[in-house]
C-alpha cells in the first residue's frame, strides 16, 4: 500500500473510530445529534468504533509492518482525536460531516 | 487513603510540573522544530534558489581528497586531527578541519575543491536547524545541558504518571473540550492535549533519556574501565583497540586511494574523511560513507552510513563496517533502534508531519499546564509563600510569558536574524545564535516592565507579525519567494513558510482570543469597583 495513500486512509478511519465512540457518549450524542442514544445505538456505536480502530491497526501493519505500523497507528489516532477534539465543541455537525467529505477530497486523487 | 495518594500525585504534578515546565516547553518546542531541520537548513542556506549541486564523481572526490591533504600538510603537519568534508548537495566547497591537540579548538576552512585555494562561503553562513537540535538535547550548554535536560525529561515522565493518577475521568473525558469557560477549558485543553499524545509523549520522553544511557547512566564504565569510554565502547562494538599516541615519526600514506579503496569496502560514496595522529606512527584514517536517506528506511532499525578504518602509514585495512550494521550485540541493537524512534529515522515524510503534530501538541499541553498553573491563582491566591506569595505569583508570570511567548518570538526571529545578518560578518553562524539568545533576554526584560496581559499580547502579536511576515522577508532579501518556490516545485522551502504562516494565523488566533477576554475583565473589575463603592 502506498504509504501516503495509508496515512491519509488510516487518519480518516481513526477519525470515524473515534467519532463513533463519542457519539456513543450522552455529552456528545447531545452535542451532535441532540438527546440521548438508545442503548442500543450506544452497543452498535461502540463496537463499530472498537473494529475500526482494529481496522486502523490491520492497515498500519499493511503499509508499514509490525514494527512501524504500531508507532504509524498511535501518531495517526492521536492526531485523528485531536483533530475531532478541538472540532466538536466548534462546529459539532461539521465534525460529523468531515467523517464523510474528509475521505472523499483526499483519497481519489491517489486513484487518478 | 486513595484520596491523600490522590493529593500527594496532585501536589508532585503541579509543583514538579511547574518547576520543570519553562524548560520542558524549550525542549519540546526546538526537538519539534527540529524535526524538520533539514528543510530549515536548506531555507536558511537558500538552497531551492541555487539548485541542486552536481554530485562529484569518484575521480572527483579522489582529487578533491588530495587537494585537501596537500593543503594540511602544509598547515598542521602534525596535527592531532584531520577533518576533510567532500562536498555535497548542501555545500559546494571543500571543508577541512584540523586541530593541534586534543583540548585545543578545531581550525575550519573552505576550499575550492578544484585547486585548494581558500574560498569564502559559497552560501549562508549557519547553523540553520542544527540550532535548534543542538538547543533540544543540550540547550548550546555541552554536556551540563546534556544533564538539565536529562532530569527535566525525568520530571516529564513523573509529570505524565502523576498526571494520569490526579486526572481521573480519562475515558469520560476523553473527547470533552469546553471553550469559553476560563480555567474549565485551560484544564480541558491541557487534559486532551496530554491524553490523546499520551502514547507519543511517553515514547519520545523515554528513548530522548535511552539515547544518553552511557553518559546518565556511567557507573559500569567507571567500575570495568576506569571511566574510559572509549575503551569501553571499543569492547562493546568488537572494534580494534584504540590506537595511543607511539611518537615515532612516520610519513603520511597517500589518502586518495585510501578513500577509494573504503568507498569499495563499504560499497558507498565517502563524505567525510577523518586522520588521527597526523605524522605519527600510530596514524590512522577512516572513511565514512554518505548517508543514505532512502536506505531501510522502511525499517525500525539504528540506521548507519558505514565507514572504514586503514593505518595511515601502511595502508592496511584494520577494520570495515557495513552500512546499516550494528555492532555490540542485542543491548545496542535495541539502543539504536529507540534512537531511530527518537530520531524518526524511519518513514520519511508522513512520519515526519505525525511527530510534529505530535511534538506541537506537547508543547501545547506543556504551555496549557503553565498557564493553568496561573489562571487558577489569579482568580483566587493560595497563597503557598505567605507574605511573599504575590512576588512569587509574578515571577511566576515573568517565567511563563518568557519561556512560552518569549521563545516562540526568538525562534521564529532566528529566521529573520537568518535573513537580515550581513553575510560578510565574522563568525556568522555564531552571530546568528548569540542573537537568538539576546532576543530571547530582552522578552524575559520585557515580561518583567510590562504588566502580565499586555505582556502577552504584544510578545504574541510580535510572533504573529514575524511568522506570517517570513515570505516577505525572504523575497526582499533574496529575491526568491513562495510562489517561486512553489513554481519550481521547492517543498521544503515552501513548507518551512506557509507552516510559519500557519503558526502565524494560530497565534493570531489567540490574540483575538484575548482580546475579546480582555474588556470582558476589564468591565467586571470596574462594577466591582462600582459595587464596592456602593456599599
Amino acid at each position: 500500500m502506498d504509504k501516503h495513500f495509508a496515512t491519509y486512509l488510516v487518519f480518516f478511519v481513526g477519525y470515524a473510530a473515534f467519532l463513533a465512540l463519542s457519539l456513543a457518549m450522552d455529552r456528545h450524542h447531545a452535542q451532535v445529534l441532540h438527546g440521548k442514544p438508545g442503548s442500543g445505538r450506544r452497543l452498535i456505536l461502540r463496537l463499530t468504533g472498537w473494529a475500526l480502530l482494529a481496522l486502523a491497526l490491520w492497515l498500519c501493519s499493511q503499509a508499514w509492518g509490525w514494527a512501524i505500523g504500531p508507532v504509524a497507528w498511535f501518531g495517526l489516532l492521536s492526531a485523528a482525536a485531536l483533530g475531532l477534539v478541538f472540532l466538536l465543541p466548534y462546529a459539532p455537525r461539521f465534525a460529523a460531516w468531515l467523517v464523510v467529505l474528509g475521505p472523499l477530497l483526499a483519497l481519489p486523487p491517489f486513484f487518478l | 487513603m486513595k484520596q491523600r495518594f490522590r493529593q500527594s500525585m496532585s501536589w508532585l504534578h503541579t509543583w514538579g510540573g511547574l518547576w520543570f515546565t519553562w524548560i520542558l516547553f524549550a525542549i519540546f518546542l526546538t526537538g519539534t522544530l527540529g524535526v524538520f531541520d533539514d528543510p530549515i537548513s536548506h531555507w536558511m542556506r537558500e538552497q531551492g534558489k541555487i539548485g541542486d549541486i552536481k554530485p562529484l564523481t569518484a575521480e572527483q572526490r579522489a582529487e578533491s581528497v588530495k587537494v585537501a591533504q596537500h593543503y594540511l600538510a602544509g598547515k598542521a603537519p602534525r596535527a592531532e586531527f584531520w577533518g576533510i568534508g567532500l562536498p555535497d548537495e548542501a555545500q559546494a566547497a571543500l571543508r577541512v578541519f584540523w586541530r593541534e591537540q586534543e583540548e585545543s579548538p578545531f581550525e575550519q576552512r573552505l576550499l575550492d575543491p578544484a585547486n585548494g585555494r581558500e574560498s569564502g562561503a559559497s552560501q549562508r553562513d549557519t547553523e540553520g536547524g542544527h540550532h535548534f537540535v543542538h538547543m533540544h538535547f543540550e540547550l548550546h550548554a555541552g554536556t551540563a545541558g546534556i544533564w538539565i535536560v536529562g532530569a527535566a525529561t525525568v520530571a516529564m515522565l513523573v509529570a505524565l504518571v502523576s498526571g494520569i493518577v490526579v486526572h481521573k475521568k480519562i475515558f469520560t473525558d476523553f473527547f470533552t473540550f469546553r471553550p469559553r469557560k476560563g480555567q474549565r477549558s485551560w484544564l480541558d485543553g491541557h487534559n486532551a492535549l496530554g491524553v490523546l499524545t499520551l502514547p507519543f509523549l511517553f515514547m519520545i520522553s523515554y528513548t530522548g533519556l535511552i539515547i544518553f544511557w552511557a553518559l546518565y547512566m556511567p557507573a559500569g564504565i567507571m567500575a570495568r574501565h576506569d571511566g574510559d569510554e572509549e575503551s569501553f565502547f571499543a569492547a562493546l562494538n568488537e572494534g580494534p583497540a584504540p590506537r595511543p599516541m607511539q611518537h615515532i615519526d612516520a610519513l603520511l600514506h597517500e589518502l586518495s586511494p585510501l578513500m577509494l579503496r573504503g568507498e569499495a569496502a563499504i560499497e558507498r560514496e565517502a563524505s567525510f574523511v577523518v586522520v588521527e595522529h597526523v605524522g605519527d606512527r600510530s596514524a590512522s584514517v577512516r572513511i565514512f560513507g554518505r548517508f543514505d536517506p532512502d536506505a531501510e528506511s522502511d525499517r525500525l532499525v539504528g540506521r548507519s552510513s558505514g565507514n572504514a578504518l586503514f593505518d595511515a602509514i601502511n595502508g592496511e585495512t584494520i577494520d570495515v563496517q557495513k552500512p546499516n550494521t550494528v555492532r555490540g550485540g542485542n543491548v545496542l541493537a535495541i539502543q539504536r533502534t529507540m534512537n531511530a524512534l527518537h530520531f524518526v529515522r524511519f518513514g520519511g515524510y508522513p512520519m515526519k508531519w505525525l511527530y510534529f503534530i505530535c511534538g506541537m501538541a506537547g508543547t501545547a499541553m506543556l504551555a496549557t499546564g503553565a498557564i493553568l498553573f496561573m489562571v487558577k491563582r489569579r482568580k483566587k491566591s493560595a497563597d503557598e509563600f505567605g507574605t511573599a506569595t504575590p512576588r512569587v505569583y509574578r515571577l511566576i508570570e515573568v517565567l511563563n510569558v518568557t519561556a512560552i511567548a518569549g521563545l516562540s518570538l526568538a525562534c521564529i526571529a532566528y529566521f529573520w536574524i537568518n535573513r537580515l545578518l550581513p553575510l560578510d560578518i565574522a563568525d556568522r553562524a555564531v552571530r546568528e545564535i548569540q542573537l537568538f539568545f539576546i532576543l530571547w533576554l530582552l522578552t524575559l526584560l520585557h515580561a518583567g516592565l510590562r504588566p502580565p496581559m499586555r505582556a502577552w499580547i504584544e510578545q504574541l502579536a510580535v510572533s504573529a507579525a514575524l511568522c506570517l511576515g517570513l515570505p516577505l522577508i525572504n523575497l526582499l532579501t533574496t529575491g526568491d519567494w513562495l510562489f517561486s518556490a512553489l513554481a519550481r516545485g521547492d517543498s521544503e522551502t515552501a513548507g518551512v513558510e506557509l507552516t510559519a504562516m500557519v503558526f502565524g494565523l494560530i497565534f493570531m488566533a489567540i490574540l483575538r482570543h484575548l482580546r475579546q477576554r480582555q474588556p470582558n475583565q476589564q468591565n467586571r473589575e470596574k462594577s466591582l469597583a462600582t459595587a464596592i463603592e456602593g456599599a
